[in-house]
């Protein structure tokens, strides 16, 4: 997924932990292959280039959710985002994005139609999907399933964070880049902003948040949003919405947030305290 | 010269040898054994096996049909089900817009160590 992964439980010294480390690492590996658009041979990637699939309930499971999320936030989250953020740049994975080159960034259509029938995906015509947005709250709650098996779990998946029962203290300490430390005792966390996945392209700043109705990356007045949801897909939904959305929506949103501005200005949203 | 009960038993031996031997004559014994198999009896055979052929056939299509079905009609009703629990969800989330549902606690400021921290990927 290009991103580090932290897997977290709540044990006694001496307790056994390879064994769920390394299912929870198997399910990683398991998920990315169904849903990375970097990997040729991935499931989301045979359906971007065919058009329809037999999908994996996986793979229908993670699209439903994103197509759910598309519903319920009016389209400010879309999966059929892939072709803006390639267009944007973003064509391969990040740590082989050239920083700066000099080809023109160009705006993509969002917002095609996505049809789920059975396991039966089918695309309308130049329609392809990134699930990035989504996926890595999705692996990260796969995986806390699995580890709460064991003990209280804790998995952060680039900085989405799922949780499964709480250690001693009733709540996983979690800090926020240029924030505060939130006590967590469920649900999930996801941060989204324009401050790491960079890049320049004919001179322009470029980054990998697309706003779907423009097809480019997103204009916010905003750097970085941190979003407490239900689970941590729930999560990442909410942080790019309030992205999106700029600062005073998002304080009127009542999601709890720690929004960091582009002034630098740290602002808890939502009844944080 | 006979008597006449020895001429009557004479007739009736006679009239007794006659319609045997009518009998035996109606009877046709050797055509049968001479006379070739009637080709429909054969046609009608054959045609009752290759019936009885089709229908072990046609059983079998249906049994694979009827197992797919009976796969479709349980992964349809996972995806209806899936479906509405998506759609009671976005319900809820249409009643409460944007916000968290009432059931998680608020996280709130913490003055612990961190075990990680959140941020932009």
């Amino acid at each position: 997924m290009g991103t580090t992964v932290e897997l977290v439980l709540s044990v006694d010294d001496g307790h056994a932990t390879e064994r769920p480390f390394a299912a929870a690492q198997r399910e990683f590996e398991r998920l990315e292959q169904v849903m990375s658009r970097f990997r040729a041979d991935s499931e989301l990637s045979r359906l971007n280039a065919a058009g329809e699939l037999d999908a994996s309930a996986d793979l229908v499971d993670v699209l439903s959710l994103a197509l759910d999320a598309r519903e319920r936030t009016g389209g400010r989250f879309d999966p059929t985002v892939h072709d803006a953020v390639v267009a944007a740049g973003y064509d391969r994975s990040f740590e082989l994005v050239p920083e700066d080159a000099a080809s023109a960034p160009h705006a993509a259509r969002c917002g095609g139609g996505v049809e789920i029938s059975g396991r039966r995906i089918r695309l309308e015509r130049g329609v392809h999907l990134d699930l990035g947005g989504i996926g890595k709250g999705f692996a990260a709650e796969r995986a806390a399933e699995l580890l709460a098996l064991e003990a209280p779990a804790l998995v952060s998946a680039g900085g989405d964070i799922a949780v499964r029962g709480a250690p001693d203290e009733g709540f996983w300490p979690v800090a926020v880049e240029d924030g505060p430390t939130l006590g967590l005792a469920s649900g999930g966390l996801a941060t989204s902003g324009s401050d790491r996945r960079r890049w320049r392209r004919d001179g322009r700043e470029q980054h990998h948040l697309i706003d779907p109705a423009s097809g480019a990356p997103a204009e916010s007045d905003l750097l970085r949003v941190t979003a407490v949801g239900a689970d941590a897909v729930d999560a990442e939904v909410l942080a790019k919405v309030l992205f999106l959305d700029g600062r005073a929506a998002a304080e009127r949103a009542g999601v709890p947030a720690v929004l960091v501005t582009l002034d630098g200005e740290t602002i808890l949203t939502g009844g944080i305290a | 010269m006979t008597s006449a009960p020895v001429r009557l038993y004479a007739v009736v031996a006679a009239v007794l040898v006659f319609f045997v031997a009518w009998a035996v004559v109606a009877a046709h014994p050797w055509q049968r054994r001479t006379a070739a198999p009637d080709p429909r009896v054969a046609q009608l055979q054959a045609l009752r096996l290759r019936l009885s052929r089709q229908s072990i056939e046609v059983q079998r299509v249906l049994d694979r049909r009827f197992a797919a079905y009976a796969a479709a009609l349980q992964e349809r009703r996972r995806t209806i089900a899936l479906v509405q629990a998506l759609n009671g969800r976005a319900a809820q989330a249409a009643a409460q817009p944007v916000s968290l549902p009432a059931a998680a606690p608020l996280p709130m400021v913490s003055a612990l160590p961190a075990v990680t921290a959140t941020r932009t990927s």
